[in-house]
């Protein structure tokens, strides 16, 4: 019993091939790695985390993963759509210290060109904060990060968000209100994409809902 | 990353009665090769053993030679939830012994599951 099975899965292994997966245009097609599969068909709705330092050879972003979601395959290729980052778990708890504030806010965003993404920005200040000037950060962070979200579309955004340009905007000006030790963005998420893209009709009226949310 | 190069991530979970080992491709949908305590050993005292976990990753790195894979990279958990949050004495020995064993180490994450404030431990004393 035990031999055969082993004997069928050795052949399951040798039908599978491989697969290169590829970030989106707007991150350059980089390869992001392989994926294996009797049948490309299996493979959308594969979802694919690296760090940006693996794709920009920059070892200090390494903290920063990003999700890739497969779209479709064509021969060997698996293109992919982004769809949000975080930050990895021990990063976000070393920065947390005694006697410190951390601020957190939620947002939902409409990009420009009809994305809604939730974003995730969090500050950490030198000392514990007064609630006046936690509640003072946490509006000016909303007010940069929707003001930007706006003006930009999704491409652009998330290269601003990586790339740590909203962060330190967000830093220089919040420094005013409170000393700060580090800004980042600590999460995103694509809530949804613009309807263009999508078909159906189901999906097609939760679309029409979801912007009033957005702008409540 | 060169072409040359093949990763797979190395799903570990330890805990302080056994190690699972499940490697996968990157994706995490497929699975490569996996491993666990009571595959290697007899007595269940020694499952989540060091030694029982060496023993797992070169048994599994030889699998992934065979497989042409070249690189690992390492998400480790240990129980979580309202459970213990510190991984299992068999974690970083498998870590060490996929090194030994001539295998690329790539990141090493711990993804162990932390809950948000959820239910209520068992047990009298409740410890952070």
């Amino acid at each position: 019993m035990a031999r055969r099975k082993q004997q069928k899965k050795v052949d399951s292994w040798r039908d599978k091939k491989w697969y290169n997966v590829e970030a989106p245009g707007f991150l350059n097609r980089a390869i992001v790695g392989q994926t294996i599969a009797s049948d490309p068909a299996l493979i959308p709705g594969r979802i694919i985390e690296t760090t940006v330092g693996e794709m920009t050879n920059d070892m200090s972003k390494n903290n920063i993963k990003m999700r890739f979601k497969v779209k479709n395959v064509s021969g060997n290729v698996a293109q992919t759509e982004f769809i949000g980052h975080t930050l990895t778990n021990d990063y976000i708890r070393s920065m947390v210290k005694r006697q410190t504030s951390r601020i957190d806010v939620v947002l939902l965003v409409r990009t420009a060109d009809g994305y809604i993404v939730s974003i995730k920005p969090t500050s950490f200040t030198v000392k514990r904060a007064r609630a006046s000037k936690i509640k003072g950060i946490r509006k000016l962070m909303t007010r940069i990060v929707v003001r930007r979200a706006v003006k930009l579309n999704f491409e652009d955004l998330v290269q601003e968000v990586i790339t740590g340009r909203i962060a330190s905007t967000i830093y220089k000006q919040a420094k005013n209100i409170y000393p700060l030790r580090r800004v980042e963005i600590r999460k995103t998420e694509v809530i949804k994409a613009p309807v263009a893209r999508k078909q159906t009709k189901a999906e097609q009226e939760e679309q029409n809902q979801a912007p009033e949310i957005a702008e409540a | 990353m060169s072409s040359e190069m093949k990763w797979a991530v190395a799903n570990i979970k330890s805990s302080y009665n056994n190690t699972i080992v499940t490697i996968t491709d990157l994706s995490g949908a497929e699975t490569i090769a996996k491993s666990s305590g009571g595959m290697i050993v007899k007595a269940s005292r020694d499952e989540s053993s060091p030694y029982t976990a060496m023993q797992m990753a070169n048994r599994l790195a030889e699998q992934l030679k065979e497989k042409g894979i070249t690189g690992v990279h390492f998400k480790v958990r240990a129980p979580g939830g309202n459970k213990h949050k510190n991984p299992g004495p068999g974690a970083q020995a498998t870590i060490r012994a996929f090194a030994r064993a001539g295998i690329r180490i790539g990141r090493i994450e711990d993804v162990t599951p932390i809950p948000h404030d959820g239910t209520r431990p068992r047990g009298g004393k409740h410890k952070s």
